[in-house]
């Protein structure tokens, strides 16, 4: 484990996800952390933030929405939970929702990104 | 073998996710087992749907760009996609709403997000072995039913050439026949489910059809086409051609029970009947007459108007029809005949319409589509097992269906497949699957099973299942399945049906059925019962009912027999009130399961609830047949009263100890030295005595005390009312006027009685020990002094 490296229940503890109940839904610790680190890489929360700079509710809806199922997948309960909440206030929504929860999400989702980069596992 | 190299073959799953990491974690945890294609939305997806990409599933994500999961699988469904890719929707939705609406579209099951790997492998691998069975089982089918169609059809075309033959005007006709059969057909169950008849019924009738006039091969040449009028003996012999053809039809030889012979021969006795009974040969009224031979007849007597015959010249369609309609051509089912004005306007067009091979084919394929529908399906077990096999679209379509489905498969020797719907078409979670059975019925069913052959695949079989901690009575029926070739046994599918409603009511409706609650009858059901008692739903109080039929109030909870403190979360007797029929529950008691009925029912003034409770352990019961009616009253006499003495029997005490509870004197008497009576006098003797200090004894005490024959040779006696005084006192009475009893027949015989009394004691069952107590101490002290 590296000086500033995170093993997983650590990581776990630091974005706001049950370590536990990852392992219990997926197969192996490996691939935990392997998809934990194609999450950077995934574009939903990319798509989510143009498509609200554009204005575009539907398309922010569905960005939310993708977003929300792949944090739960990997675990990342917190933002999964934000992402959850703003999906709701976008759905069939005419006008933007309201900033604090897309504030929220922002903030999670980088919380995340930054403890993934300090996951220490593995290679 | 084709078969076993198909298995060889990966299973290709279609994954539709726009997120790539969700499409790379259902592939990484579904595993190499597989192939894969993916789309990443939903244009491209029904993109390779149209170019019919092979895939065995879909997994489809419900919100994609371009186009949502929801938008394709209405596309699929209205293609009809759906009958052969099952579509899993993947969803992190919990909207029950939301899943239902993708039910409907087709889709067969759903993955949650979060994914769990065990689950995700599991639904798509029992969804995958689901389906390919059905498809292979669905092509089976389709097979055996061209082959039955062709069978019949050769048979048919045989014995209708032989008709022609001899008959010249019948080849034309027995097509339009035919045809017309059809048309009513079609429409008659259009207008009624009255005959219910099934698409196989009807192809078979209009094949059977042809053979209606088979017996005119019977009937000489010249009378058959003898222009004009026939004579009277002529007219008897034609009209003989009905009987002839179906005796001709018992000769042929093949299974007679089949239901191509069974129409055959109704078609042919009956298509002269009319349907106010003035038809020949057997005069049959109304729809006595088989539907099959009144539709023919209707057909018959249609193209006989419409065509040309030697006798006379043919009628155009609505004269023919308006002639029918009249009845001055013979009498018809009013739902034929509106069947068949219905026709009008089809009807000249279908007659000289060909059906092509493509009708043909699509009836065959309604005919297929029905067979798999059906649960029980004549054609063959085969067939009945593609139903069997295609109870997903079953639950989710009908949402109506119940009961536990499983699926066993024995080469692998392991439970497939097994899921429990509850009434209302959701899937219940069964905590334990594989322990539902007892040891003892699960020893049982491999009996049964193992009796099955391919011939009898079938067993059935009761038994009570603890359903998530609740027994209910199952019917378990289970198919055992060989290969096509019958020589490997592969496994079973089953299913268990819920019957304890059915079961514990009729069973508690048969005993008391014609009864009315009477003293009488309460007797009388306790002979069955374990438990017989009115309750009063309101006070939960337990009343007891006099032998004159009114009812008091006991004291008792009704609830306390099941050791509660408070009325039961399951009270039966409440909703009872509400519904004039037999409700049932079931309880627990010192390990016995008891199935609790119960019925609202008036006695005299009171409206109250009657409660029969039995243990269902004891499913052995001897039920006596003679206690389903009313029973007559001496032989309730003989039943509460014991025959010797004419005193109360025990019997009695357990039926009414609610009444006799909390009396003020309680005695117990026990005869004195009546072995040594038996002993030294015989045993008729011993009678003599119990009958003579029985009527000593009554000769002490009222109408309104209760004396008990409790066991052979000792007495229960009950004063609800009394004074301690006199209660003491009266008990002197008795020893003294048993003592003095002389019985005639034994001058020497010396009579007496041990007694000992308790006043006041509270419940009886205390008071007995007491009195029982002091019973001893009086024996004691009379062998003492």
């Amino acid at each position: 484990m590296g000086e500033n490296g995170m093993g997983l229940k650590e990581f776990f503890v630091a974005v706001g996800g049950d370590c536990a109940a990852v392992l219990d839904r997926l197969p192996s610790e490996d691939m935990v952390v392997r998809f934990l680190r194609k999450f950077p890489r995934d574009t939903s929360y990319e798509n989510l933030r143009l498509a609200l700079d554009n204005g575009d509710i539907e398309t922010a809806f569905r960005s939310v929405h993708t977003l929300k199922g792949v944090a739960a997948n990997l675990g990342l309960d917190s933002l999964a939970a934000a992402a959850s909440e703003l999906t709701e206030a976008l759905r069939n929504a005419d006008t933007l929702p309201p900033v604090q929860l897309v504030d929220a999400v922002g903030e999670l989702y980088q919380t995340a990104i930054a403890g993934i980069d300090m996951l220490d596992y593995g290679a | 073998m084709t078969e076993e190299l198909g298995l060889i073959e990966r299973p290709r799953i279609l994954i539709a996710d726009d997120s790539e990491i969700n499409r790379e974690m259902l592939s990484e945890i579904l595993g190499d087992g597989y192939e894969y294609i993916f789309a990443t939305d939903g244009e491209q997806l029904l993109r390779l749907l149209s170019e019919g990409v092979a895939a065995d599933i879909l997994l489809l994500d419900m919100h994609m760009p371009n186009m949502s999961g929801m938008d394709v699988l209405k596309i699929m469904q209205a293609r009809n996609w759906t009958e052969d890719l099952p579509v899993v929707i993947i969803s992190a939705e919990t909207d029950e709403g939301f899943i239902r609406n993708a039910y409907h579209l087709g889709a067969v099951d759903y993955i949650r997000r979060p994914f769990d790997a065990f689950m995700v492998q599991n639904r798509v691998e029992n969804i995958l072995k689901m389906y390919s069975r059905s498809k292979r089982l669905a092509q089976i089918v389709e097979g055996q039913v061209l082959q039955q169609a062709k069978v019949s059809n050769a048979l048919i075309n045989i014995l209708s050439s032989v008709v022609e033959v001899s008959n010249q005007e019948s080849g034309e006709h027995i097509l339009r026949v035919q045809r017309l059969t059809r048309m009513l057909l079609d429409r008659l169950v259009r207008i009624t489910d009255k005959y219910t008849l099934t698409e196989e019924d009807i192809l078979l009738i209009c094949s059977v059809s042809a053979l209606h006039d088979i017996g005119k091969v019977a009937v000489p040449r010249e009378i058959l086409n003898k222009p004009g009028i026939l004579d009277a003996a002529e007219w008897e012999i034609m009209k003989s051609h009905t009987v002839k053809g179906d005796e001709m039809l018992w000769r042929v030889s093949v299974n007679q029970q089949d239901k191509l012979m069974v129409l055959a021969h109704q078609i042919c006795r009956h298509h002269h009947e009319r349907y106010d009974g003035q038809g020949y040969p057997d005069g049959l009224v109304g729809d006595d007459i088989p539907i099959a031979a009144q539709v023919v007849a209707l057909a018959d007597v249609y193209d006989a108007l419409t065509s040309e015959r030697c006798y006379k010249r043919s009628y155009p369609h609505d004269r023919a029809v308006a002639m029918i309609m009249s009845g001055d051509c013979g009498s018809f089912n009013p739902l034929l005949l509106r069947c068949l004005s219905e026709l009008d306007d089809s009807l000249a067009d279908g007659m000289t319409l060909n059906e092509t091979e493509e009708d043909f084919l699509d009836k065959l394929h309604n005919l297929a589509e029905e067979t798999l529908e059906q649960e029980n399906i004549p054609l063959s077990n085969r067939a009945a097992l593609v139903a069997e096999s295609e109870r997903i679209k079953k639950e989710f379509f009908a949402q109506c269906c119940s009961g536990i489905q499983f699926e066993y498969d024995a080469v692998a020797g392991k439970l497939t497949s097994m899921v429990y719907y509850d009434g209302a078409g959701n899937e219940v979670l069964l905590s334990n699957a594989t322990q539902l059975l007892r040891l003892s019925d699960w020893v049982r069913l491999q009996e049964l099973v193992s009796q099955a052959t391919p011939e009898n695949p079938t067993v059935t079989m009761t038994a009570l299942v603890p359903l998530n901690d609740v027994p209910r009575w199952q019917q378990i029926t289970v198919r055992c399945i060989w290969t096509d070739e019958r020589d490997k046994y592969v496994g079973v599918v089953g299913h268990f049906a819920d019957i304890h409603d059915e079961k514990v009511r009729d069973w508690g409706v048969l005993m008391i059925n014609g009864t009315k609650v009477t003293g009488d009858s309460f007797v009388a059901m306790r002979s069955v019962f374990d438990v017989v008692r009115m309750v009063d739903p309101m006070t939960c109080e337990v009343l007891s009912l006099q032998p004159d039929g009114r009812v008091e109030s006991s004291g008792i909870k009704c609830y306390e027999i099941w050791n509660r403190k408070e009325r039961c979360k399951n009270c039966t007797a409440s909703r009872a009130m509400n519904y004039p029929r037999w409700l049932n529950k079931l309880e627990t008691r010192d390990g016995s399961i008891y199935s609790v009925l119960s019925r609202r029912v008036s006695c005299q003034d009171k409206t109250c609830v009657l409660e029969v409770a039995l243990s269902m352990e004891d499913s052995e019961k001897h039920i006596p047949e003679s206690i389903g009616y009313l029973p007559d009253s001496a032989a309730l006499q003989g039943y509460y009263r014991d025959s010797l003495t004419n005193a109360y029997s025990r019997a009695y005490l357990e039926n009414f100890r609610a009444n006799l509870e909390n009396a003020e004197g309680v005695a117990i008497l026990d005869v004195d030295q009546f072995k040594t009576i038996n002993d030294t006098f015989g045993h008729w003797a011993g009678d003599v005595a119990l009958k003579a200090i029985v009527e000593a004894t009554r000769s002490c005490i009222r109408e309104s005390d209760t004396l008990i024959r409790y066991g052979g040779d000792e007495f229960l006696l009950i004063f609800r009312k009394i004074g301690e005084k006199a209660f003491f006192s009266k008990l002197q009475r008795i020893k003294k006027a048993v003592a003095d009893t002389n019985v005639a027949e034994y001058p020497d015989m010396k009579l007496g009685v041990s007694v000992g009394g308790a006043y006041c004691a509270g419940r009886l069952s205390r008071a007995m020990d007491i009195a029982d107590k002091a019973m001893y101490r009086d024996k004691f002290s009379m062998n003492k002094g």
